[in-house]
């Protein structure tokens, strides 16, 4: 298989090649660090769409008994699933709690990346492909954001719409739609006069049809990344808030709730903080690695050298 | 040249560059010598391994990647690739110099000239701060930059990028070296500050004696200043020899095709014969002679059997490595007065006519109170016209408008004033739909083939765009075979419809770009600066096809360039530009045979011609100073500053563009007067 890929991509200025999904997933496969990321993101995504029948307790029910049992506690029920991560203050199991926490911070993670990058993207394209007066005020409204403290902002909007799950996701894109606002005006504002945008206009493309085929497809790449970037922020940020009472509501499971829960037990039960912090950061740091070979997927040209380079490494 | 003392001896150089990518053998055992006060061109295209060597010498090759495996790079006898870093660093500036193509890049920006020239020969000698700044003045006057004294106290971005040159050949010689390495000196400059810049450098060796290795990839400027010239192509040099015999008689097939693809300023020649394909990727270099691909008296010998570079008999001092040297032709002198591709100005309708096109970019003021504080006019009445099939070539240097010119008549910029008519309709009153219809009549090929084509989209899809915008131009199941047969006709293979732009040349990249404007069926194509980012050898390639292509179509063509020699090639007739307005406007042969303005007599004189003998060199016009800024342009003639001819009515009057002799030749000069360049026989 190796050899078959190798003299493939030997001949590939003689003879065009496409590169199919089963290159490119060869090519990951072999990526230590990208396998790494793969496996803890896709342990999420099964959390994701699957915490009920994955959990082995339900993280909801309590057993005062059990209260702050250390990692590696057998279960009290016959033949029942050791607590592996151990229980919380009241009993509960801790890694059902995880799972199910995984759900929420994913949820809030995602859907807040979504609507900030749609939004955020939208307007900065609008704000560099216009420019003019259009352009003054939304980039105004950028730094006015960007000098005003985020925890504040979502402080004040959480206190006035009330805390709540899909309330923070509204949150926390509208403290985060400025990040690609910034990012998406300054390539389209380096790209506008680019001879093949130039190129595009002479053939006849209207406004639209340039930002869509043209402009869109060459932000991809860095937004993309930055989209990636953004989600693990927006965990961080979903975190800080439950932490600080106005996100997820008890007895819901978050893991920003959980290390809030767990602060007072520090001393007597570091595990209750630990190992949500530890998932925080393992979804933190998988989806910063993802960023970087997502970077070179997405684009034609560094595709190439990616391929090249990490398939010709070990024969 | 006094006695020989050999200065620079190069012997079998060898660097690698080894990246993810794979093993790039830059250089492959370079031999050359310098000899004191000479000057040794290495001619070569890009990725010759002409820049490479120069930083092997110098020791600044990026290591890693870099790396030198092989060699002896001897000065004066002792060999600078054993010295360690600490004596090479001493040898750097004390011996050795070189100066770079970007100027402006290589200066420091946040030190003042005088601070850089002082702190390179303080290094040196143990001067006082006064005296340094002293001897920056000297230097600084010594490369004839006006004013030194006040100067010296400039930043880099304060000077021009004549003037950033000066002031980095100040800087290389402020430690008096031995051999000055010049890569591609001039090349970013425009031609008339070239030649002010070349003639400033052979002043300077012939006063200190120095070596010089001037790194070039121009014919014309290798034979205005060279003695010898070593011939670079994929790592090795394949020739050497004293300049007046290789350029007479070439001693290798790349020798002589580079000669022979080039366009002449002096002369009227028919079809450029074009070296056929591309330079080797440096991954890949061909076994055996490495130009045997292109090669036309390739054997089975050249493909097993590298050359070695011998002397050749009964000629002292040249070098060839062909296996084949008997029988290389000489160069083809075909003087064919190859009639112009198109009709002459006949009674018909012109396709295209312009009117007092005015173009000003206002300069944004940041406070919102006070009015724009001026306006740059890039273009300041511009009257021409254009008929049915037919080539006007529009020349002048950088920042001349005749860019804007085209883009403004593509609609990417919108005209401050004047009118355009195109096939009877007014060009810029055209709206929305109207304005999308007539887009399909004008297409446009770009200076760029890198930043031109987008990245993303397959070659067949960006040939295949047209049709997908404007709908009923081609059915959408004939898309895909009629951007094969497109890619075909401008030379590239049918499959190669599947490739995006990066798996393509420089050269395939911008048959790309034509045949997208072909896939229109235009009536106009306007061609900015279509063939200078390219190699020489595939310039040619991409003229020819422009040409075969404009006979074939019967498009007009708009051919905007600043190289003089390529607009004499393929025009019918031509408009010299300066300072946003057409100065003078004739057929090919009235402009390069008898121009009557001042402006394109100097233009013309200034362009390197690649051939050592040529007369030219005689009756060279060098202007003085720069082209002023847009900002504030001269009153009356704009030219007046530069000119040899200026008296006082130029600063009063603006000179009209008008029929001075009667010959449909008009010229915005009110001292109109022919001058032939050259004696009038080739």
């Amino acid at each position: 298989m190796t050899s078959e890929a190798v003299t493939r991509l030997d001949s590939a200025s003689e003879a065009p090649r496409s590169v199919g999904i089963g290159l490119i997933l060869r090519r990951l496969l072999r990526d230590p660090v990208a396998v790494f990321s793969l496996l803890v993101l896709t342990l999420l995504l099964i959390a994701l769409l699957a915490a009920g029948q994955v959990a082995p307790y339900d993280p909801l029910r309590q057993n005062l008994r059990l209260r702050n049992l250390p990692p590696g506690t057998p279960s009290a029920d016959e033949g029942g699933f050791p607590h592996i991560l151990g229980t919380d203050e009241l009993g509960r199991d801790l890694l059902s709690r995880l799972i199910h926490g995984a759900r929420v911070s994913l949820a809030v993670g995602l859907g807040s990346a979504l609507l900030s990058g749609t939004a955020g993207t939208a307007l900065g394209i609008v704000a560099g492909y216009y420019g003019g007066r259009l352009d003054d005020l939304i980039m105004r409204l950028v730094d006015l954001q960007m000098s005003f403290p985020f925890l504040l902002l979502a402080l004040l909007v959480l206190y006035a719409l009330g805390p709540g799950f899909v309330n923070v996701i509204l949150v926390l894109a509208l403290v985060r739609w400025m990040v690609y606002a910034r990012v998406a005006r300054g390539l389209t504002l380096a790209m506008r006069t680019s001879p093949f945008i130039d190129a595009a206009r002479v053939t006849g493309n209207s406004d639209l049809r340039i930002i869509r085929r043209h402009l869109l497809p060459n932000l991809a790449s860095p937004l993309v990344i930055l989209f990636t970037l953004e989600i693990a922020a927006l965990i961080l940020g979903e975190a800080a808030l439950s932490y600080l009472g106005f996100g997820v509501q008890k007895p819901e499971p978050s893991w920003g709730l959980m290390i809030e829960a767990g602060k007072s037990y520090v001393s007597t039960a570091w595990w209750l903080t630990t190992f949500p912090g530890l998932a925080i950061f393992l979804t933190a740091l998988s989806l910063n690695l993802l960023a970087s070979s997502l970077r070179a997927i997405s684009d034609p040209v560094q595709r190439e050298r990616w391929l090249n380079a990490g398939l010709k490494e070990r024969p | 040249m006094a006695q020989q003392e050999t200065l620079l001896e190069v012997r079998d150089l060898r660097v690698e560059f080894r990246t993810a990518a794979g093993l790039t053998r830059a250089v492959n055992g370079v031999n050359f010598t310098l000899e004191r006060g000479e000057t040794l061109a290495i001619l070569g295209e890009s990725g010759s391994g002409k820049s490479v060597s120069a930083q092997a010498i110098m020791g600044i090759v990026d290591s890693p990647p870099g790396k030198i495996t092989g060699g002896s790079v001897r000065l004066q006898g002792e060999d600078l690739l054993q010295l360690d870093a600490e004596a090479m660093r001493q040898a750097r500036g004390h011996r050795i110099a070189m100066i770079f193509q970007d100027a402006q890049a290589a200066l420091d920006p946040a030190f003042t000239v005088g601070q850089q020239i002082s702190e390179t020969l303080r290094s040196g000698s143990a001067l006082s701060p006064q005296q340094a700044e002293a001897r920056a003045i000297d230097l600084l006057e010594r490369v004839q930059i006006p004013e030194a004294r006040r100067r010296v106290h400039d930043y880099p971005h304060q000077f021009s990028g004549g003037m950033a040159q000066r002031v980095m050949i100040a800087l290389a010689l402020a430690l008096e070296p031995e051999v000055l390495i010049a890569d591609e000196p001039t090349t970013a400059l425009d031609v008339t500050v070239q030649a002010q810049v070349m003639q400033l450098l052979s002043e300077l060796q012939a006063e200190s004696g120095m070596g010089l290795i001037l790194i070039t990839h121009d014919l014309g400027v290798v034979a205005e200043v060279a003695d010898r010239v070593a011939v670079m192509y994929a790592g090795k040099v394949v020739e050497t020899g004293p300049i007046a015999a290789l350029y007479a008689r070439p001693g290798h097939p790349y020798s002589v095709g580079l000669m022979d693809s080039m366009p002449r300023v002096d002369r009227q020649e028919g079809r450029l014969l074009a070296i056929r394909g591309s330079p080797p990727n440096l991954m890949r270099i061909p076994a055996g002679c490495a130009f045997h691909p292109r090669c036309a008296l390739a054997q089975e010998r050249c493909m097993q059997e590298t050359p070695a570079l011998l002397p050749l008999p009964d000629e002292p001092g040249r070098h060839s490595a062909c296996h084949f040297v008997a029988d290389i032709p000489g160069r083809r002198r075909s003087e064919l007065s190859a009639a112009p591709t198109g009709k002459s100005a006949a009674s018909e309708e012109p396709l295209l006519r312009v009117e007092g096109l005015v173009k000003h970019f206002p300069l944004r003021s940041r406070s919102l109170l006070r009015r724009s504080p001026g306006a740059v006019k890039a273009v300041d009445g511009v009257d021409f016209e254009l008929y049915r099939g037919e080539t006007l070539g529009l020349v002048g240097e950088s920042g001349c408008g005749k860019s804007t010119v085209a883009r403004t008549l593509l609609r990417l910029e919108r005209a401050t004033a004047g009118r355009a008519w195109f096939a009877g309709e007014d060009l810029f009153a055209l709206r929305g739909e109207a304005l999308r219809r007539a887009r399909q009549h004008i297409q446009m090929v770009f200076q760029d083939p890198y930043s031109s084509l987008n990245p993303r989209m397959t070659a067949g899809a960006i040939v295949a765009e047209p049709w997908e915008v404007h709908e009923g131009l081609a059915p959408r199941n004939e898309w895909r075979a009629r951007a094969r047969d497109l890619l075909q006709r401008v030379g590239l293979d049918p499959d190669d419809e599947r490739r995006y732009p990066h798996e393509f040349s420089g050269g395939q990249r911008q048959r790309i770009g034509i045949a997208r404007a072909l896939a229109f069926n235009p009536q106009l194509m306007i061609c900015d600066e279509p063939v200078s980012a390219l190699d020489v050898s595939i310039q040619a390639q991409i003229v020819n096809l422009l040409q075969d292509l404009q006979q074939e179509f019967g498009i007009a063509v708009i051919f905007i360039a600043h190289d003089l020699s390529v607009v004499r090639h393929i025009s019918d007739r031509v408009a010299v530009m300066y300072m946003g307005r057409i100065v003078e406007t004739g057929t090919r042969d009235q402009i390069y045979n008898q121009p009557t303005h001042p402006y394109t007599q100097a233009l013309l004189s200034a362009v390197p011609v690649p051939d050592p003998e040529s007369e030219l060199r005689q009756r060279r016009i060098i202007l003085e100073g720069e082209v002023p800024g847009a900002l504030d342009p001269p009153s009356g003639c704009r030219f007046r500053t530069r000119c040899w001819k200026a008296a006082p009515p130029c600063a009063q009057e603006v000179p009209a563009l008008i029929d001075r002799f009667g010959h449909g030749h008009p010229s915005a000069c009110l001292f109109a007067e022919a001058r032939a360049p050259v004696p009038v026989d080739g």
